[in-house]
């Protein structure tokens, strides 16, 4: 039975690496990687539903395929799965997981500021020749000559 | 320490070279002729608005790719690569139609720099339209301000930069619209507001800074992921994210405690 459990846990996370890529990054992120206790409860993944009476949960291995680390929850009851839940699922980009590491901790909820100082340059999209009369770099220019 | 600062309208926007060396003015004004002289030259064989150049005549199927001039035929294969590197999202064909802008102008202000290096004027700025190449120093024990423009208020920077020896490329939307367009839909990209890219090389700067602008939120992770540079962007929202190692200057700002 356990192996069976263990193999159909291998077959989801595979179809889970397939179809979950559109998971939004703070679901990602959310979500405790440490596997939960393998029945309902108060200590259950607050993302994951309750399990409905009778029914059993176990958490698949972490998994890490090219798109990031992926892990299922399935959810059996007796010999039938009846549910599969995400646990850890990589984000639509191949390199979520540098991301998770480290950008988001430090750049989350960045505000943007709005400063005047003297520079020598300004880098921005490209200007229109009429809009660079009124620009930044025009005044720099200018006052450069 | 004398200095040299030339300003000229070509590939219709305006092209400022800035030459902190101190040599001979004459010298100073020849070599950066000379840069001017080449920026007219790329106008003239690459842009897409004029029917004789080089690219319209490629457009136009009256040459093959294999006839163009060895300049092109470089800019034709570093467009390949970069869209091989950016998974698509730098395409020079984005619109339908070969467009190579979105690299020649960032190629061209590099090889206008490494000119200006090479010819001995080892410290000097050349701004292209907002992409910036810099080389050495513009004064003794000072680095380049680099001012990255505030997207939203004209006369106001994001963040401020001090640099040496780098390349700084902007792609955003709010000088000229919804111009960058996500070749996987066709539709314009408009998650991001602005994209900066700090790296060695401005003309993969620049492609970098479009091909994020592209992808939109998910640029970010892009970005993030790359070891070869820093970058900064703000998203529509107003969400500003930088990489940690952005080389901002001292008194940025966004550095108060």
């Amino acid at each position: 039975m356990r192996k069976i459990a263990f193999f159909l846990i291998g077959t989801v996370a595979g179809l889970v690496a397939l179809f979950s890529y559109r998971t939004s990054r703070g679901e990602a992120l959310a979500v405790p990687a440490a596997v939960a206790p393998p029945s309902p409860g108060p200590s259950a993944s607050p993302s994951t539903p309750p399990l409905p009476p009778g029914a059993r949960a176990g958490d698949g291995p972490v998994i890490t395929t090219e798109f990031g680390q992926v892990q299922v929850r399935v959810v059996l009851d007796g010999s039938r799965l009846v549910d599969v839940v995400p646990l850890k699922v990589h984000d639509v980009h191949a390199h979520s997981l540098e991301l998770n590491d480290y950008a988001l901790p430090l750049l989350h909820d960045a505000v943007l500021a709005a400063q005047g100082a003297r520079v020598d340059t300004v880098t921005g999209a490209t200007v229109t020749s009429q809009a660079y009369l009124s620009s930044l770099q025009a005044a720099l220019d200018a006052a450069a000559k | 320490m004398s200095s040299l600062r030339r300003v000229e309208m070509i590939m219709g926007t305006a092209i400022s070279v800035d030459i902190a060396d101190a040599a001979p003015p004459e010298v100073a004004a020849a070599c950066a002729e000379q840069a001017f002289a080449w920026f007219r030259e790329v106008d003239e064989r690459f842009s897409t608005y004029k029917e004789h150049s080089e690219v319209s005549r490629l457009r136009r199927g009256e040459i093959s790719a294999g006839q163009a001039s060895d300049g092109l035929r470089q800019v034709l294969a570093a467009c390949a690569d970069l869209w091989t590197e950016t998974g698509g999202f730098f395409d020079a064909s984005a619109t339908g139609l070969l467009d190579p802008s979105g690299y020649v102008k960032g190629w061209s202000a590099q090889v206008a720099s490494d000119r200006l290096a090479a010819a001995g004027l080892g410290n000097h700025c050349v701004n292209a339209g907002g992409d910036v190449c810099v080389h050495g120093r513009p004064g003794p024990g000072r680095s380049w301000r680099v001012g990255v423009q505030h997207p939203w208020e004209r006369d106001r920077l994001a963040w401020v930069l001090a640099v040496e020896d780098v390349a700084v490329a902007t792609s955003g939307t709010y000088e000229r619209g919804l111009h960058v367009v996500d070749p996987f839909t066709g539709r314009p990209a408009a998650e991001l507001r602005s994209v900066t890219v700090v790296g060695a090389d401005l003309g993969a700067a620049d492609a970098y800074a479009t091909a994020a602008f592209a992808m939109g939120r998910a640029g970010i992770d892009w970005l993030a992921a790359r070891g070869d540079v820093e970058w900064a962007v703000i998203c529509e929202d107003g969400r500003a994210y930088r990489s940690p190692g952005l080389p901002l200057a001292p008194d940025d700002a966004t550095l108060a405690p």
